[in-house]
């Protein structure tokens, strides 16, 4: 598998939550006497779009014995893929600023969304 | 997508949240890296790191495995997330990856001896009434003997809530005990002016955080632009606390050194004084508390 720059992938940062972060909003929390659930997304990266032209091969399992040598085209992201963990960011803080949750100042991994009495806050990572 | 209910396990880090405090924890993890390295059976020690302790290259002492002492090393500093109190002897030890020797592998082992028997030792997070962000800084002269640098321990408190500490030998050779506090009061400094920000996305204004410092000549070099012959030479990034504190960002408080909290990021201590801190700064056992 070869994975170029420029044709594969262009930007890959992603921010993720210090561990510091955690802690203060975890602290913050406890002090304000609210309580933390947690979520989980399975299989997170294949989830995120990709803006790139990528092809693989036919995985195993995936084979198509009718055309064995045409490989398959990307629509979304896959595990391996340099861009993966920033096309899945971008999805997901998309979705959660249309939900109308602010994205923090300095921690880009922090959204918050404040109605008259209810406070939510979520962490990404 | 699941919902996964209650906040309970997060990046490796045990979250127990109870009506009026939180506990965070890797008491699991402290186990798994006891039987990694063989240490489940040994004796228990009470402190990380022994005060007659003074690791130095150790040019003529017996080789150890590199890979194995490179490991151990990784897994106690992730295992520093939940745990300041090893957070020094883990530092102390890290220093020597380079060309590891018994003495220090022995230093190691130490602090696994310590682990076996504080393994449910965490974070207690209480929740109070007050939410106050407070720095304490600290540093310990010219503590390294190899080098004669200076050692830079910090510690940050929301309330009474251990949220973030460091430990950390100087860059740079510090000439008076003034100018190694200094050092570390601006370092301090610059991790309250980060958690400021962060509390102002959560919606809490903060000013004036207070920076306790046990050194009476560094507050007043922080509030006094005059230059002295002995401060002459101290750098300009190290100026960066003077303009914090004129900006009112931070506020330099005297603190005795009995109550420096900070004093535990710096230095190898006694039982008592280290039973001490680690009790001031809530890092206590589960079992004292449910």
């Amino acid at each position: 598998m070869t994975i170029e720059e420029g044709i594969d992938y262009d930007e890959t940062y992603a921010p993720i939550a210090r561990i510091e972060a955690v802690r203060l909003l975890v602290a913050y929390v406890c002090l304000s006497g609210f309580k933390l659930f947690q979520m989980d997304v399975k299989c997170a990266f294949l989830n995120g779009f990709i803006n790139e032209e990528v092809y693989v091969t036919q995985p195993p399992r995936f084979e198509d014995h009718k055309l064995p040598r045409h490989v398959y085209k990307l629509e979304k992201a896959l595990y391996g893929l340099k861009q993966a963990p920033r096309q899945w960011y971008e999805r997901l803080s998309n979705f959660l600023l249309s939900k109308s949750y602010e994205r923090g100042q300095v921690d880009k991994t922090l959204f918050i969304k404040k109605s008259n009495s209810d406070y939510s806050c979520s962490s990404v990572c | 997508m699941s919902m996964m209910g209650e906040l309970n396990y997060f990046l490796g880090l045990q979250i127990r949240q109870l009506k009026n405090d939180t506990f965070l924890s890797q008491s699991k993890y402290c186990r798994d890296v006891l039987k990694k390295f063989e240490m489940e059976g040994c004796k228990e020690a009470s402190t990380p790191i022994s005060i007659s302790c003074y690791l130095d290259a150790d040019e003529h002492g017996t080789a150890v495995d590199q890979t194995k002492f490179r490991g151990l090393i990784g897994s106690l500093l992730y295992l520093t997330a939940s745990r300041p109190d090893i957070t020094f002897a883990v530092c102390m030890c890290a220093r020597f990856q380079a060309n590891p020797q018994e003495s220090h592998f022995n230093a190691a082992k130490r602090i696994l001896k310590y682990l076996k028997g504080t393994t449910n030792v965490g974070l207690w997070y209480p929740n109070e009434a007050t939410i106050n962000l407070k720095g304490y800084s600290d540093s310990d002269f010219a503590g390294c003997n190899l080098d004669r640098k200076s050692t830079s321990g910090t510690c940050h408190l929301l309330g009474a809530s251990l949220i973030s500490w460091n430990s950390k030998k100087q860059a740079c050779v510090a000439l008076s005990t003034i100018e190694a506090e200094y050092i570390v009061a601006g370092s301090c400094c610059a991790q309250i002016c980060w958690l400021k920000q962060q509390l102002n996305d959560f919606g809490l204004k903060v000013t004036k955080v207070p920076l306790f410092c046990d050194n009476t000549s560094a507050i007043n070099l922080t509030k006094n632009p005059i230059h002295h012959s002995r401060t002459k030479h101290i750098e300009i990034r190290h100026h960066f606390i003077r303009e914090q504190v004129s900006n009112g960002i931070c506020e330099m408080e005297f603190i005795e050194s009995e109550k420096q909290l900070a004093d535990f990021f710096t230095k190898p201590l006694a039982k008592d004084r280290f039973n001490y801190l680690r009790t001031e700064l809530g890092i206590l056992d589960i079992s004292n508390i449910a």
